[in-house]
């Protein structure tokens, strides 16, 4: 895809290119800038924090203002929820930091592992090697959602940043930004019901944003529609069919999801949690139970889609009760 | 044990790692009083142990082994080893010491140790090998420094296989290669991992010891079990199959799903649990390759099975639901995987937040479908067609 392209997507257009666009995060900016004027000395970075606050988008930024023009052609880009296991970290990883092929004034080739809490354990073991062994030829900048996923022997390797959270100011004013830019009337109302929906992720509320943009003014009433379809609105379906005990309609709803859109197994339980505490008629506190156990499972099982079912049943029979 | 049975008696057996077996064998070959020790480095299972038995007996050398389940106090070394230092056996054959696990040579335990063995370096007077499970020892760099130190890779998965063949071959049996596969990923590099996984595969779920002669193909075997009340019946039915543990798990998951009707809700939900627990359980075999814990999974799937009266289902998705996995399913796979690229986000991201955006607006883009076909190697107008459908159930509410 070309910038042109991508550009479509206002999440990619509006994406900060430099570390003073970047919304919030002042501490992790000022740190950064300290560190950006000494690259010789930059360590392995983690960047540690809740979607959608910046993490990626930090990490492109360095590349590009570290390596220049040239950043794309000595930043490996690897998402590690793609490709969980050793294999990625011994072929690709290990390939590019192994010689140094780098053009003069550029200090290093930096590897980029977008939510590195995903990877095995085995896999996080071989990269702390690579990590050590390569440090002469690359620096890593690993990003995840929690620190306490990563390994302690890598996680002492890196300089932790910790994102935080953005605020609904913040948020909505990067949103009024855009909307401005693009010609696009809005109720200011509207932009605070996304971030509410869209808890706070800046990624997701841009997308809801646009998504609402190309159906027409930016309205609460729009913006509540927006959510109202779309794969979200299936898993409500989904919910609606367990509850109501149609388990062969939940499941089929479920594999849709699963097989023919390819969600993610995590995203769907969390939806899943919204839509269950939403639904009336209904013991919450056991729902939470059921719900927290199968969230673990979730994490233990090795076929998501089981586990999923299963959940999808034991719900008929929790609203039976 | 077949990790013993098919240990390679020769040097030139073995796989994986040929240089530094070659100079190994040659350092064993043309060592002389005064020679510097070996240091054998490796992960588990990569053949240190092996090479130094193959290799001592094809150049006549008994060896003489010590290793971290014996207690290695200064004393205790000194007593073990001092036979060795005249350098001839009663038998009159030479001697090769073997201090297997010296990573493990620390501490209060070993009081002493690990000062013996420096100092044993310098003045032993037959050939001294050392292994350890690690890259270095690093909190010993004055062993690294006065020895040959040699590194073991991980066996390559390729390697791996053949191997295990060979052995399904003595053993007169086979495996799909599916599964071959799956137990090389999972001994990553590590050959004494691959063949317990093998041998447990083998006789999986067969513990219990016992013939195996009456055989049910899985069809009958879990309608059977499905029809019977009672658990422990169950379980007599199911554990004759000769089936692998995934595909097992996958039958009872597609017979609960498609061939079961009004079920009363509780019932269903407990069976359903109990398959949850089921694939639980295999995850945490293939993980920790405990594989002594199989023998607890036919018994939960049986369970879960009991009295549901569930017909045998070969599939687990309904006709409607697999033809668009295989239709649209395929064309959205390579979108996604094109596009998260661009969006710097991972698949399952990009399908989950960016996709119905997304196709607000490409559906109509005649130049971004073209594109799209270009990069994901699918038609253009099979792009359109998945990515029109798509735009018609966005917005007409998803009222399916």
């Amino acid at each position: 895809m070309s910038r042109v392209e991508t550009t479509m997507m206002w999440a990619e257009k509006y994406r900060p290119m430099a570390l003073d666009e970047l919304v919030d995060q002042e501490e992790v900016r000022e740190r950064l800038r300290m560190m950006l004027e000494h690259p010789d000395e930059m360590p392995h970075l983690l960047f540690a924090g809740p979607p959608g606050t910046g993490k990626t988008t930090v990490a492109l930024i360095i590349a590009r203002t570290l390596l220049g023009d040239y950043w794309r052609d000595y930043t490996l880009e690897l998402n590690a929820s793609d490709e969980r296991g050793i294999d990625i970290v011994r072929e690709r990883i290990k390939a590019f930091t192994r010689y140094v092929d780098m053009r003069s004034g550029i200090p290093f080739k930096i590897v980029i592992l977008d939510e590195a809490d995903e990877m095995t354990g085995d896999a996080q073991t071989a990269l702390r090697r690579i990590m050590e062994e390569s440090s002469r030829i690359a620096r890593f900048i690993l990003t995840a959602n929690f620190s306490s996923n990563i390994i302690e022997p890598i996680q002492s390797r890196c300089a932790v940043f910790r994102f935080v959270r953005l605020g609904e100011k913040d948020v909505a004013g990067f949103m009024k930004r855009i909307c401005d830019e693009e010609g696009c009337e809005y109720e200011e109302e509207a932009l605070y019901l996304i971030y509410e929906l869209s808890s706070g992720d800046m990624r997701r509320a841009i997308n809801q944003l646009q998504a609402t943009a190309v159906l027409g003014k930016v309205t609460v009433e729009n913006v509540r529609n927006v959510f109202g379809v779309g794969k979200r609105s299936l898993v409500k379906d989904m919910v609606h069919a367990a509850l109501k005990e149609e388990f062969n309609k939940a499941r089929g709803t479920l594999l849709e999801l699963i097989r023919v859109y390819g969600l993610s197994e995590k995203d769907i339980m969390k939806f899943i949690f919204e839509d269950v505490m939403a639904y009336k008629n209904l013991d919450h506190v056991e729902a939470a139970r059921l719900l927290a156990e199968y969230d673990y499972r979730l994490s233990r099982g090795s076929n998501p889609e089981i586990q999923l079912a299963a959940l999808l049943a034991e719900l008929g029979a929790l609203s039976r009760k | 044990m077949w990790t013993e049975k098919y240990r390679p008696k020769e040097v030139g057996y073995m796989v994986g790692n040929e240089d530094v077996r070659a100079r190994f064998y040659s350092w064993l070959k043309h060592w002389v009083p005064g020679s510097k020790p070996a240091l054998l480095l490796g992960p588990p299972g990569t053949g240190k142990t092996t090479l130094v038995h193959a290799a001592a007996e094809e150049l006549g050398y008994d060896v003489m082994e010590l290793n971290a389940s014996d207690y290695r106090t200064k004393t205790v070394l000194e007593r073990r080893l001092r036979p060795a230092m005249g350098g001839l056996t009663v038998f009159g054959s030479k001697i090769l010491v073997f201090l297997d696990e010296v990573d493990g040579l620390y501490g209060r335990a070993d009081y002493g140790g690990a000062e013996y063995v420096l100092k044993l370096i310098s003045s032993i007077t037959v050939p001294l090998v050392m292994a350890a499970n690690r890259e270095d020892v690093g909190h010993m760099p004055g062993m690294e420094r006065a020895s040959l130190v040699m590194k073991f890779k991980r066996i390559p998965s390729r390697l791996m296989e053949l191997y295990l063949r060979y052995i399904l071959k003595s053993e007169g049996r086979a495996l799909d290669r599916e599964v071959i596969l799956n137990i090389v990923k999972y001994a990553s590099g590590d050959m004494r991992a691959a063949i317990n996984g093998l041998q447990a595969i083998i006789y999986g779920g067969g513990f219990e010891g016992g013939y195996r002669d009456v055989r049910m193909t899985l069809r009958d075997a879990v309608t059977e079990a499905a029809s019977n009340g009672l658990a422990d019946e169950a379980y007599a039915i199911l554990r004759t199959v000769d089936a692998q543990p995934q595909e097992k798990i996958r039958a009872v998951y597609a017979t609960l799903t498609m061939g079961t009707q009004r079920m009363d809700p509780a019932k269903f939900a407990r069976s359903m649990r109990l398959l949850s627990e089921a694939d639980i359980l295999y995850s945490r075999i293939i993980k920790t390759r405990n594989w002594k814990l199989l023998r607890y999974l036919d018994r939960i799937l049986a369970a879960s099975l009991a009295g549901t009266h569930a017909v045998y289902s070969e599939y687990d998705t309904p006709y409607n639901i697999s033809s668009r996995i295989w239709n649209e399913g395929k064309v959205l796979r390579k979108t996604a995987k094109v596009m998260s690229k661009a969006f710097h986000v991972s698949r399952k991201e990009f399908m989950t937040y960016y996709f119905d955006t997304f196709v607000l607006f490409s559906a109509k883009n005649g130049g971004l479908i073209l594109r799209l076909g270009q990069l994901t190697g699918e038609s253009d107008k099979s792009i359109r067609k998945v990515l029109n459908e798509e735009h018609k159930r966005l917005l007409g509410g998803n009222n399916r």
